[in-house]
């Protein structure tokens, strides 16, 4: 995985197959990589969402995403995220990688994985992640489109 | 009174023209003196503050919530991950 100096990652584990992987990355995602990292025999369902950056938004032409984010207070938000999942939602594994800086159309800004024993559970945790983190993570998008114009970008625009 | 500072980021960062804004407050320090505070120092913040959270020690806090004059607090604008 191409990692940065400003990388903020941390791990946690609670019992054998059980674990939390969070990320906040300055380059690109390494989906591939992230992939092979879940796995678990007894789990039969993996649910990946993968958020990118949108080239149109109603008649507007974007030409990328800045993101800034409280590093700290993000890193402990999204461990908290991924806690609350795991035990609402009956997960082994969560991952959750997020691109900071510029993300350029097409390319992923954010990664979140997870597995659990039935498809149901993790249908749903996907969505539930998502929306928990649009509210609560401190994590801000700035977009730059194609005429130069800059705008910060609120959850409603979503 | 004493002087506390306060993190800015995205917009409001960019609204103040910097990463920290010192203000003014009274002790017992609680959550809403500060955003009174922040719209005295730099009323150009004043439109965007009702819309904010405020972040003490990388824990959000409600309005009442008291605040030690030596926690790390930040302002936090809506937010758009993802």
């Amino acid at each position: 995985m191409n990692r940065e100096p400003n990388d903020s990652r941390q791990e946690s584990f609670d019992r054998p197959g059980h674990w939390r992987h969070i990320e906040l990355v300055d380059g690109p995602i390494d989906i591939a990589a992230l992939t092979t990292r879940l796995g678990d025999p007894d789990v039969g369902a993996h649910g990946w969402f993968i958020g990118v950056t949108r080239r149109t938004t109603d008649q507007r032409i974007t030409e990328t995403l800045c993101y800034e984010a409280h590093r700290e207070m993000a890193v402990s938000e999204l461990q908290r995220l991924a806690e609350q999942a795991a035990e609402k939602f009956s997960l082994r594994q969560v991952i959750i990688v997020h691109r900071l800086g510029p993300v350029p159309v097409g390319q992923a800004s954010i990664v979140v994985g997870c597995c659990s024993p039935h498809r149901v559970e993790t249908f749903a945790a996907l969505p539930w992640m998502m929306d928990v983190l649009k509210q609560d993570v401190p994590i801000w998008k700035q977009e730059t489109y194609v005429d130069g114009s800059q705008q910060w970008v609120h959850p409603t625009d979503d | 009174m004493i002087k506390v500072q306060v993190q800015m980021f995205a917009g409001a960062k960019q609204i103040a023209g910097c990463d920290v804004v010192e203000i003014e407050v009274r002790q017992p320090i609680q959550a809403h003196a500060v955003f009174d505070a922040l719209g005295r120092t730099v009323p150009a913040l004043h439109s965007l503050i009702p819309s904010c959270r405020l972040a003490v020690d990388n824990r959000y806090v409600v309005d009442q919530a008291i605040i030690d004059d030596d926690s790390v607090i930040a302002l936090i604008p809506p937010v758009s991950g993802g």
